[in-house]
């Protein structure tokens, strides 16, 4: 099991490995090279902006959210306003809002690239982004352009 | 939700949560908030605490926002509302000092008979919206905004000077009670097992003094600020806890913060004074002409009458009417355009409507476009959204008459 520190500072840490002293993990230790860093690769590694969104990146595409920290300070999310696809940004772009009741808060792009697909489950749903801000209720695709 | 924005804004996550009343900053001399009796009550509920007109109030509780705001309308909430300034005028002339700060006919109020009334300036600006009420205990009762406590008290003070200075007999004192809102179409069964008075004795707009959970000398008047039944209970200082605690061990009762009086308020059509009437709208403008005394409208006899009454019959400037929109949620300051993207007026008030899930709002518009069912553009997010303007009360009220 890795474990991976997740700080708000654009940075992800890998903190270390747990053991289960059984023999699952004699197998593992076991295991060769390859099997290893096909390991390693599968991990998840979230990246946090400052301004509360996240990206993960795979093949060189962005999925792109916002924190749990952010989704709880915002309240029940009413209306989520997302760019169209093909949408070129910049890095720290003002893409989009989302809405509660209460508050209104802009989102900003964490790479420069251009949108591929926006999770359109938000139009009907936006409370997805409060129950789910890591997996349903994601908010876009992002191709890197750098 | 300020210390909420004042956190998350030094992590640069912007938030626009509340309106810039509620936003007020505090003065020099302030650094501390001013708590209300229930303060520790409400950290032990779990209340998030924001700074409001220099007090320290739960914006919400445990619940979302939504979830506060909907069993409001379907059940009943409990407000801690002892931010608000209350007064007691006594004295044999207290009719003629009231009538010489607000527009209302004060004179002609039934014992225990309340209204809504305004504060207005010389130019005819309002200075602040309140509540007064002619006890049959010899006194008005007054409740006025917490965002106006300096200007109100100050206003109040010195007119009961000049008429002391003139022999008049007239007083005033500050009333040291907690006010506790109890709203909801539950909120007088709840409150009936706990009075010996019956409340069906009590419409809308009347008050009247008794016991509840065994407090004697409380205030319970039939009014409040979510266009529900309900009553606003003003209770001595000591026993606070103990009557809110009491209200809330009945399930129909919720607690509630500013964060739902707010959406609630707005559904209903009521103005936020700060942001939707202040010293530059006149009455007539704040579509308020209906407080107005009949008596006092021939008379001209209150503050910024030869301003006002000639508004009456003739031409406004602008009015304030409803917006109803979908979409993105309209908000303060958002530019209204007519059909031909002209700006011509501004929102005042906005939010997304729990109750009918689209967005409403109020702004003020030129006369000319203030017909309900006429088409307007709203600028959010730097697009022109379509809004119709509405009649308000949005979601209709629910107030207990006895007709």
């Amino acid at each position: 099991m890795y474990y991976l520190k997740v700080v708000s500072t654009g940075q992800t840490q890998i903190l270390g490995k747990s053991f289960e002293r059984n023999d699952n993990e004699k197998c593992f230790l076991r295991s060769n090279a390859a099997a290893f860093l096909k390991y390693w690769s599968s991990v998840l590694v979230r990246k946090f902006t400052e301004k509360h969104e996240w990206i993960t990146t795979e093949n060189g595409i962005g999925t792109v959210g916002i924190s749990n920290f952010a989704q709880e300070a915002l309240g029940d999310v009413v209306y989520c306003s997302l760019p169209e696809v093909g949408t070129k940004l910049n890095k720290q772009d003002e893409f989009g809002a989302l809405e509660s009741v209460k508050a209104a808060s802009e989102l900003y792009s964490p790479l420069s690239g251009e949108v591929t697909e926006i999770n359109e489950a938000l139009a009907e749903n936006p409370g997805l982004v409060n129950k789910s801000c890591y997996e349903d209720g994601k908010l876009l695709l992002e191709i890197s352009h750098s | 939700m300020q210390r909420v924005v004042s956190v998350v804004a030094h992590l640069g996550f912007r938030l626009q949560a509340l309106p810039p009343a509620l936003c007020r900053p505090l003065s020099c001399a302030q650094d501390v908030l001013r708590r209300t009796p229930l303060y520790d009550f409400h950290l032990a509920h779990g209340g998030k605490m924001v700074a409001f007109a220099g007090w320290s109030l739960p914006v919400q509780y445990r619940d979302s926002h939504t979830d506060s705001h909907l069993h409001t309308r379907q059940h009943c909430s409990l407000f801690d509302v002892s931010h608000m300034l209350q007064t007691k005028i006594f004295g044999s002339d207290r009719v003629k000092l009231m009538e010489s700060l607000v527009v209302g006919d004060i004179a002609e109020l039934r014992p225990n008979q309340g209204t809504l009334s305004l504060f207005t300036n010389e130019a005819g600006g309002i200075l602040d919206d309140l509540i007064v009420t002619n006890t049959s205990e010899g006194h008005l009762y007054v409740v006025s905004n917490a965002g106006c406590w300096e200007k109100d008290l100050a206003l109040m003070q010195d007119k009961v000077r000049e008429l002391q200075n003139q022999g008049r007999d007239v007083g005033l004192e500050v009333l040291d009670n907690a006010l506790l809102a109890l709203q909801g179409p539950t909120a007088a069964q709840v409150l009936q097992a706990s009075v010996a008075d019956d409340l069906k004795k009590l419409p809308f707009m009347t008050s009247a003094v008794m016991e509840v959970f065994g407090v004697s000398g409380c205030r319970v008047t039939r009014c409040g600020y979510t266009g529900e039944d309900g009553v606003e209970i003003s209770v001595p200082a000591a026993e606070a806890v103990h009557l809110a605690t009491a209200l809330l061990k009945n399930p129909e009762v919720k607690l509630a913060g500013l964060a739902a009086r707010d959406s609630l308020r707005l559904e209903a059509g009521l103005c936020l004074y700060g942001n939707d009437i202040d010293e530059h709208t006149t009455p007539v403008e704040g579509s308020l002409s209906w407080t107005l005394g009949k008596r006092r409208r021939a008379a001209m006899d209150f503050p910024g009458a030869k301003v006002i009454v000639p508004q009456l019959k003739g031409k406004v400037q602008r009015r304030r009417v409803g917006l109803m929109c979908e979409g993105a949620p309209m908000r303060a300051h958002s530019p209204i355009l007519n059909m031909e993207g002209t700006k011509i007026g501004t929102v005042t008030s906005g939010c997304p409507s729990p109750s009918l899930k689209k967005n409403v709002a109020m702004g003020y518009v030129p006369c000319e476009y203030s017909r309900p069912g006429t088409m307007l553009l709203v600028e959010v997010r730097r697009k022109q959204q379509m809004a119709v303007v509405s009649k308000m009360p949005f979601v209709p009220t629910n107030y207990y008459t006895l007709k």
